[in-house]
């Protein structure tokens, strides 16, 4: 185990071996000394996948929204340096070293850091100014857990057991529903975890992986790595980077590549205005309940960054919902009681149907995405 | 205004926007109705909104013209229905001849069929009425064939539709008066036929307006959130006049719905009418010149939008914007009314 590095001048240090790091001249050498590192608590290696319409380093270098500073930290590599103010009652300037590289996937591509929680969550909320410059990917639960299932079946040299889940657990209080988070330490095969959350009625937030070598019959007992997955395209790696930026992390990219591309030129605009809809089904008739209908139209009406108009709120749904970041705008119908239809109009970017589709998920429930055809 | 004035404007205004809509569906499921057999398009059927039809010499109102039925569904090359839909019907009786002589009008010989002669062998004419003042209607009907058995002809028909309140919602058609000259169609609509809206969506999702102007705060809405929503610049922004400019206008905004929403994504030829018109468009946008959200260009056709991105309902934001202003237009339309009477609501 790395020791902890509390020394302010410790950490100094390292923070310039980082800048160092992302400095060099090529994204292959970065992920190369990345690999080769040892990064002592609190610090961890960090991803962020993400999507964009240009190559990503290009997208992160051009000028940004907010108040942070941004800065190349060399000419030719993938580093960058971002600094600014923190706090609101205790106010101090926090900096993080960070690189963006490239995936297998050509819109996708990685922020990646090694730096404190602190260090992160600052760099992670500047992203999220960035949108729709860079779109964040994020995974539904079946799409983070099919993912892990394929890890598996794929990672033939290791076992990997679950050490750590994050979820949301529904909850009635008083008549009221609401949910907890929780938190679960096990050291659990992937199917026993599923049943677990399955029975509970658990909604997934992040699930912590250890890689443990294989050989023959017997299996390490310390990982070789360990990778947290989360649902908004995270990925925290404590032990072989490589391992994971070949597993965890493609495997994110992938996720994402292909799911933009299918949300990817949908508006009218787009397609010589042949409407290309889609549909969010759900497993069960949820729209049959009447409370459920006003709670999601309830929910949309609150999206963040839109303007909207309700046609129709009761018992069917018909909305207009337009995304103030980048000018797309739906309308949302629900007609059948267990899909929701999100129609494309005159322009829908693919950065606008992950965001809305994302609230949805999280605001509402968890469906399948999939063409709005006729039948 | 005070509050609860505005609130009912706002809520008359939602009331006939869902009006609007729900005609545009009912239009586009009964058309799906008649040219589908269920399992896909019928051969040489076809329909279309607004189409401009040639009415016979013998026609009894309007011999030798022109007429534009709301809709022309052709279920073959044999058969077809000219109709006119009523969402609503003026609360005064009084006007309602004027919907019996629209159904005299097409109930004709009309030429503009999609066939090679453009005729058609046998046709009925259809109106579609809501059920909510349906029988109102054959009631009143009714007195006027006992003066005169002779008003309409056997080739009339009266079709009450109604919008099932449920969470599968569907359109329901049944056939309450008349003759309808094509047994399949017969059999199902005495019978009464849902046609599921989520079919229609599948199909048309897309149309938004049919011919007949819409409530000017629905197209107000529309245009926001979408047309000038999408050539929304922040960085344009204007300090002095507090809003972004857009330069937008009248003809190209037209040209563009028309496109995506009304005509031009339907089957077109040359019979077909262009919908929505440039004159509701420029209602809508002289509606934003009132609310000081635009102002007007050089030439009548040109309009600088003031864009800011609003909080809350947009159409009724924009109710609340242009009152004082002339009630939207749609409500002395014939086709649509916003002025609505409590009875007429489900």
């Amino acid at each position: 185990m790395p020791k902890r590095l509390d020394h302010p001048d410790d950490r100094r240090r390292l923070e310039a071996f980082v800048q160092a790091l992302f400095s060099s001249s090529s994204e292959e050498q970065v992920r190369k000394d990345l690999a080769d590192l040892t990064v002592p608590i609190p610090y961890r290696v960090r991803v962020k996948v993400l999507y964009g319409r240009a190559p990503l380093a290009n997208l992160v270098a051009e000028p940004s929204r907010g108040p942070e500073r941004l800065r190349r930290t060399s000419d030719a590599g993938p580093g960058f340096h971002l600094s600014g103010e923190v706090g609101t009652r205790h106010r101090r300037t926090l900096g993080v070293h960070f690189g963006v590289l490239g995936t297998e996937h050509p819109r996708v591509g990685v922020v990646a850091s090694v730096c404190t929680g602190d260090q992160w969550r600052f760099l992670t909320k500047w992203i999220a100014r960035q949108y729709p410059r860079l779109v964040p990917v994020y995974l539904s639960q079946s799409e983070l857990i099919e993912g892990v299932k394929t890890l598996r079946d794929e990672s033939q040299a290791f076992s990997i057991r679950v050490r750590e889940i994050t979820a949301r657990e529904p909850l009635e209080r008083r008549g009221r529903a609401s949910d907890k988070a929780v938190r679960e330490w096990t050291d659990e095969d992937l199917q026993e975890v599923l049943a677990h959350v399955m029975d509970r009625h658990q909604v997934l937030t992040n699930m912590k992986l250890g890689f443990h070598k294989r050989i023959g019959s017997e299996v390490d007992i310390s990982p070789s790595v360990v990778a947290k997955i989360a649902r908004d395209g995270v990925v925290e790696i404590s032990g072989r980077f490589g391992l994971a930026w070949g597993t965890a992390v493609q495997h994110v990219a992938a996720v994402g590549a292909k799911k933009l591309q299918f949300y990817s030129r949908r508006g009218l605009r787009d397609r010589q205005y042949s409407s290309a809809p889609l549909e969010i089904r759900f497993n069960t008739p949820v729209f049959a309940d009447l409370t459920e209908v006003r709670r999601l139209v309830a929910s949309l009406t609150d999206y963040p960054h839109s303007m909207h108009s309700v046609q129709h709120g009761n018992p069917y749904i018909h909305m207009q919902v337009a995304d103030v970041y980048d000018g797309s705008s739906f309308d949302v119908w629900a007609v059948s009681d267990r899909s929701l239809v999100l129609m494309p109009r005159l322009k829908a970017s693919e950065a606008a149907f992950e965001r809305l589709i994302h609230y949805v998920f999280e605001s509402f429930r968890e469906g399948s995405v999939v063409e709005y055809v006729d039948a | 205004m005070n509050m609860s004035t505005l609130d009912d404007r706002i809520r008359e205004v939602r009331n006939s926007s869902e009006d609007y809509t729900s005609t545009v569906y009912a239009v586009l499921a009964f058309g799906a109705f008649v040219v589908h057999d269920g399992k896909g398009q019928r051969a040489e059927s076809g329909f279309g909104f607004g189409r401009r039809m040639d009415t016979s010499g013998a026609n009894v109102v309007l011999p030798s013209d022109e007429v534009t039925p709301d809709l022309i569904a052709q279920k073959s090359a044999s058969y077809g229905l000219a109709c006119e839909v009523k969402r609503s019907l003026p609360s005064d009786a009084g006007h309602w001849g004027d919907t019996v002589e629209q159904l005299r009008k097409y109930d004709d010989q009309l030429t503009g069929w999609w066939t090679a002669t453009e005729t058609i062998a046998v046709s009925d004419a259809a109106l579609l009425v809501h059920q909510s003042r349906s029988r109102a209607f054959l009631k009143y009907l009714q007195e006027q064939l006992n003066d005169d058995p002779e008003l309409l002809s056997e080739h009339s028909a009266v079709v009450e539709f109604n919008r099932s309140d449920e969470a599968n919602a569907y359109m329901f058609f049944r056939q309450e008066w008349g003759n309808i000259h094509d047994d399949e169609l017969r059999e199902h609509l005495q019978d009464g036929v849902p046609v599921p809206i989520d079919r229609v969506l599948r199909s048309f999702g897309q149309i938004k307006f049919y011919d007949a102007p819409p409530p000017t705060p629905w197209l107000m809405a529309m245009l926001w959130t979408d047309v000038f929503l999408s050539s929304y610049d922040p960085t344009q922004f204007d300090e002095k006049k507090k809003a972004t400019p857009i330069q937008v206008s009248a003809q190209a905004v037209t040209a563009e719905l028309q496109r995506a929403y009304g005509s031009g994504a339907l089957s077109r030829d040359e019979r077909s009418k262009a919908f929505p018109r440039e004159l509701w468009v420029r209602r809508a946008l002289d509606a934003f010149v009132t609310a000081k959200l635009a102002i007007p260009g050089d030439s009548p056709d040109e309009y600088t939008i003031l864009y800011k991105t609003f909080r809350g309902d947009i159409m009724a934001r924009f109710v609340t914007l242009t009152e004082g202003a002339p009630a939207p237009e749609g409500n002395d339309g014939p086709q649509t009314s916003l002025h609505l009477d409590d009875e007429r609501h489900e």
